[in-house]
C-alpha cells in the first residue's frame, strides 16, 4: 500500500463518526466592521498611506507621466508590457520573464500594472499573467499604475476563484519587519518602498 | 535526560531569568494590546467570527480524505507534483531525492514550523547542501544555532544588543548597529542566496481544494522570493492545512492575521497554482507540495483531540500562556510550544515522554478564551492529563498521590478522618523530625469543613 493510501484509508476511518454541514461564510459587509465608505479610493489612500504606501491620484493621463518623472529621475528603471502605454517618454528597460535573478536585482525601480485594488485593506492585487511572479519583489521601489475602475471593496471580491490568477499575490504596502525588538523596519526583503498611481 | 527533567530544569531556570521574563513580557504585551484593538476596531462580532472560523475548520477536517484528493487532482493539473507523506522519514527522503536528482547544493527556505518538525535544517546539512534561512527571526536563530523560540517570531526573546552582536561576529556590521542597520545587513547577505539558490524550500498557511492552490503568508518578502526565485519549488504541508476553497480563505486569512500579529492584513499574501505555465512570463520549472501526515491522522480520530486540528498556527495561545510568559519557548523542547504545542506534543511524538507538558499549565483558559478558530485548549490539555493517567505515562508517585487523594476526599468520614490523621501526623512530625522541615508542614486545621458547618447549623 503506498503511503497515499495509508494516510487517505486512514483518515477515511477517523472521519466515519464525523460530519459537519458545509457552513455558509456571510458577506465581508456582515463580517467587518471597518469596511469602505462610499468613496473607495478615500479608504484606500487612507489605509495603504497608513501601511507607509505612497498613492498619487491622477486626473488625467498625462499627469501619470509628470508623476512618474519625478518618482524615477536618475534612476534604473524596468517596466512591464502591461504598462508600457502609460509611460509616455520615461526611459525604461522592459521587463523579461527569461531574465535571470542577478539581472532583475540590478534595477532601482519596477513598474508594474495591478489586476485589483482593495480598498478595505490598502492592498494590490497583482496575477502573474500580467506581471510574472519576481517583478513586484526584486526591486526596492515598485510602482504600481492602476486605473480605479479596478477598486474594489474588500478582499470577497479580490480573492475569489475566478479573481485569482496561476500564482496572484496580495500586497498591503511596502516589506517590513519587526523581528528586532518589535521595531519597524521597512524594506526588509522585498520593496522597502510602495507607490501606488490611480487615474 | 528524560524531557521531564530537562523541562523541569529549563523552565526553573527561565522563570528565574528577570532579563528574560521582561524581554518576553514585553513582546507578549505588546502582541496582546495590537491583538485586543484588532478585534474591538474590525469586527462586528469577534467571537461570532470565532465560532465561524472553528466550524468551517471542524467541516474542512470531517471531509478532509475528499479534500485532499480533491486539492491532488487539481494541484496535478496544474502542474504541481504532488507526494504523501506518513511520516519525518518519508519527508526527508523525499526532499532529498529531490534534492539529488535536481543536483542541488543550496536552499533558501522561508519559515515554516512543518520543516522543523520534519529536522529539514539537520538533514539537509548532513547531506552536504547548504541551507539559508531567510526570514530575519529565523536567520538570527539559525546563526546562533538555536531553535526558534515562538511560533510566528522566532527571536523573540534577543534584544537588539545581542543581534547587534551576532551580526558583528557573522555579518561584519558595526558594533552598534540599530535595528535598521542589522535588517539592511541580513537583506544583503540573503539576497545573493536568493539569486543563486538551486531550490526554495517553504511551507504553506492554507491549501486550497477547488484550486488546487498553496497559500503563503508573510511581511518581509522572503518568501515570495523563496518560491518565485529558484528553478524549484518545493513545500512541505501539514494534511490539516486544506480548506474547501478561496471563498473560506478571504475568511480564515484575516481571522489568522488578526490573531497572529493584529495588522489588518499582512504585507504578502501568495496564492500559487503551479510552477510557470503557458504563456507566464517566470516561475520555477517545477513545483512539488509534499503531504505530511506524521500523527495528524491519529489525532483526526479521537473525537476530542481532533478539534486541535483547526489550529491556523496563529500563535495567539502562547502569547496568552501565564506559563509561556514565565519559561518562553525554548523550555518546552518541542517544536510546537505553548498550549497547542502541550496538545499535540504528546500525541505527535509520545505521551510518554512529554506528558509533562500537559501538567505545567493552570488551566486558566486564557488559551481557550484567545483562539481564533475556537479550540477549547484548556479542555484538551486536562484531556491529555487523563490521558497521561490511563496510559500510566505518568509519574507512578504522582498517580499514588491522586489515588489517595481521591479516596480521602470522597466521601465526609474519610475526609474527616483524614483531618484528624493529619493532626497526628503533624505532631508525631514536630516531635521527632528537626524544626527547620517540620515547621514547613501546613498547620492542621482543628475540625474538618463538614464538621465546622454541622456547629455552625447546630448554632442556629
Amino acid at each position: 500500500m503506498s503511503s497515499r493510501n495509508n494516510i487517505l484509508s486512514n483518515l477515511q476511518k477517523a472521519t466515519e463518526d464525523f460530519s459537519v454541514e458545509r457552513p455558509m461564510v456571510p458577506s465581508d459587509a456582515e463580517i467587518f466592521s471597518d469596511m469602505p465608505g462610499v468613496d473607495l479610493l478615500d479608504t484606500f489612500t487612507e489605509r495603504l498611506t497608513e501601511l507607509s504606501g505612497e498613492v498619487y491620484i491622477a486626473g488625467e493621463k498625462d499627469v501619470i507621466v509628470t508623476r512618474l518623472k519625478e518618482l524615477t529621475d536618475g534612476k534604473k528603471v524596468c517596466a512591464t508590457d502591461s504598462v508600457k502605454p502609460l509611460l509616455g517618454d520615461i526611459q525604461a528597460s522592459r521587463f523579461d520573464g527569461t531574465a535571470p535573478n542577478s539581472e532583475l536585482a540590478e534595477y532601482d525601480i519596477m513598474i508594474t500594472s495591478a489586476d485589483a485594488l482593495v480598498a478595505r485593506t490598502g492592498s494590490v492585487v497583482l496575477n502573474s499573467e500580467a506581471v510574472g511572479r519576481r517583478a513586484a519583489f526584486i526591486a526596492p521601489f515598485h510602482i504600481v499604475i492602476a486605473s480605479k475602475d479596478i477598486l474594489v471593496p474588500s478582499l470577497e471580491q479580490a480573492i475569489s476563484t475566478d479573481a485569482i490568477g496561476r500564482s496572484t499575490v496580495i500586497i498591503s504596502g511596502p516589506a517590513r519587519t519587526a523581528d528586532i525588538e518589535k521595531i519597524l523596519i521597512l524594506g526588509a526583503h522585498g520593496p522597502k518602498r510602495l507607490a501606488v498611481i490611480v487615474y | 535526560m528524560d524531557e521531564y527533567t530537562q523541562f523541569t530544569l529549563d523552565s526553573t531556570e527561565k522563570a528565574q531569568d528577570p532579563q528574560h521574563r521582561k524581554v518576553i513580557n514585553n513582546a507578549t504585551t505588546n502582541h496582546r494590546l495590537k491583538y485586543d484593538h484588532a478585534r474591538t476596531e474590525r469586527y462586528k462580532d469577534w467571537n461570532a467570527s470565532r465560532a465561524l472560523a472553528g466550524d468551517i475548520k471542524d467541516y474542512a477536517l470531517a471531509t478532509l480524505p475528499g479534500l485532499l484528493e480533491t486539492f491532488e487532482a487539481n494541484a496535478s493539473r496544474n502542474g504541481v507534483v504532488v507526494h504523501w507523506a506518513e511520516d519525518v522519514d518519508e519527508a526527508q527522503q523525499l526532499i532529498l531525492n529531490l534534492a539529488k536528482e535536481h543536483q542541488v547544493n543550496s536552499v533558501v527556505k522561508s519559515k515554516s514550523m512543518t520543516t522543523e518538525e520534519i529536522g529539514l535544517n539537520e538533514c539537509l546539512a548532513e547531506n552536504s547542501i547548504e541551507v539559508f534561512e531567510t526570514d530575519l527571526g529565523e536567520l538570527i536563530v539559525q546563526l546562533r544555532n538555536e531553535k526558534p523560540y515562538h511560533l510566528l517570531t522566532p527571536a523573540m526573546h534577543l534584544n537588539r544588543e545581542a543581534i547587534a552582536e551576532l551580526f558583528e561576529e557573522k555579518l561584519g556590521t558595526p558594533h552598534d548597529a540599530d535595528a535598521g542597520t542589522l535588517t539592511m545587513a541580513a537583506r544583503d547577505y540573503l539576497r545573493q542566496r536568493f539569486i543563486n539558490a538551486d531550490m526554495g524550500i517553504s511551507g504553506a498557511n492554507f491549501l486550497l481544494a477547488e484550486e488546487g492552490a498553496m497559500v503563503l503568508v508573510e511581511n518581509e518578502g522572503n518568501a515570495r522570493l523563496t518560491v518565485s526565485c529558484p528553478p524549484i519549488h518545493v513545500a512541505i504541508v501539514g494534511i490539516e492545512k486544506v480548506i474547501p476553497s478561496a471563498n473560506e480563505l478571504r475568511f480564515l486569512l484575516p481571522q489568522l492575521i488578526t490573531a497572529g500579529t493584529g495588522q489588518r492584513l499582512n504585507t504578502y499574501t501568495s496564492i500559487i497554482k503551479g510552477p510557470k505555465g503557458e504563456g507566464e512570463l517566470d516561475g520555477p520549472r517545477e513545483m512539488h507540495i509534499i503531504l505530511l501526515d506524521n500523527g495528524r491522522s491519529q489525532l483526526l480520530a479521537e473525537p476530542e483531540l481532533r478539534k486541535s486540528l483547526r489550529c491556523i498556527r496563529c500563535g495567539a495561545c502562547l502569547n496568552a500562556c501565564p506559563v509561556y510568559r514565565a519559561i518562553g519557548g525554548h523550555a518546552y523542547h518541542a517544536v510546537y510550544q505553548g498550549p497547542i504545542g502541550s496538545t499535540i506534543t504528546p500525541h505527535l511524538k509520545s505521551l510518554q515522554d512529554y506528558q509533562h507538558l500537559a501538567q505545567a499549565s493552570t488551566l486558566c483558559g486564557a488559551c481557550t478564551d484567545t483562539c481564533p478558530v475556537s479550540i477549547p485548549l484548556h479542555e484538551l490539555i486536562h484531556h491529555n492529563r487523563v490521558l497521561a493517567d490511563q496510559h500510566k505515562a505518568n509519574d507512578a508517585s504522582w498517580r499514588l498521590a491522586l489515588r489517595a487523594w481521591s479516596k480521602a476526599a470522597g466521601g465526609r468520614t474519610r475526609m474527616d478522618l483524614a483531618v484528624k490523621g493529619y493532626k497526628i501526623f503533624d505532631w508525631l512530625a514536630k516531635t521527632v523530625v528537626p524544626d527547620e522541615i517540620s515547621d514547613r508542614l501546613p498547620e492542621p486545621a482543628e475540625k474538618s469543613f463538614s464538621e465546622l458547618w454541622k456547629d455552625h447549623e447546630q448554632q442556629k
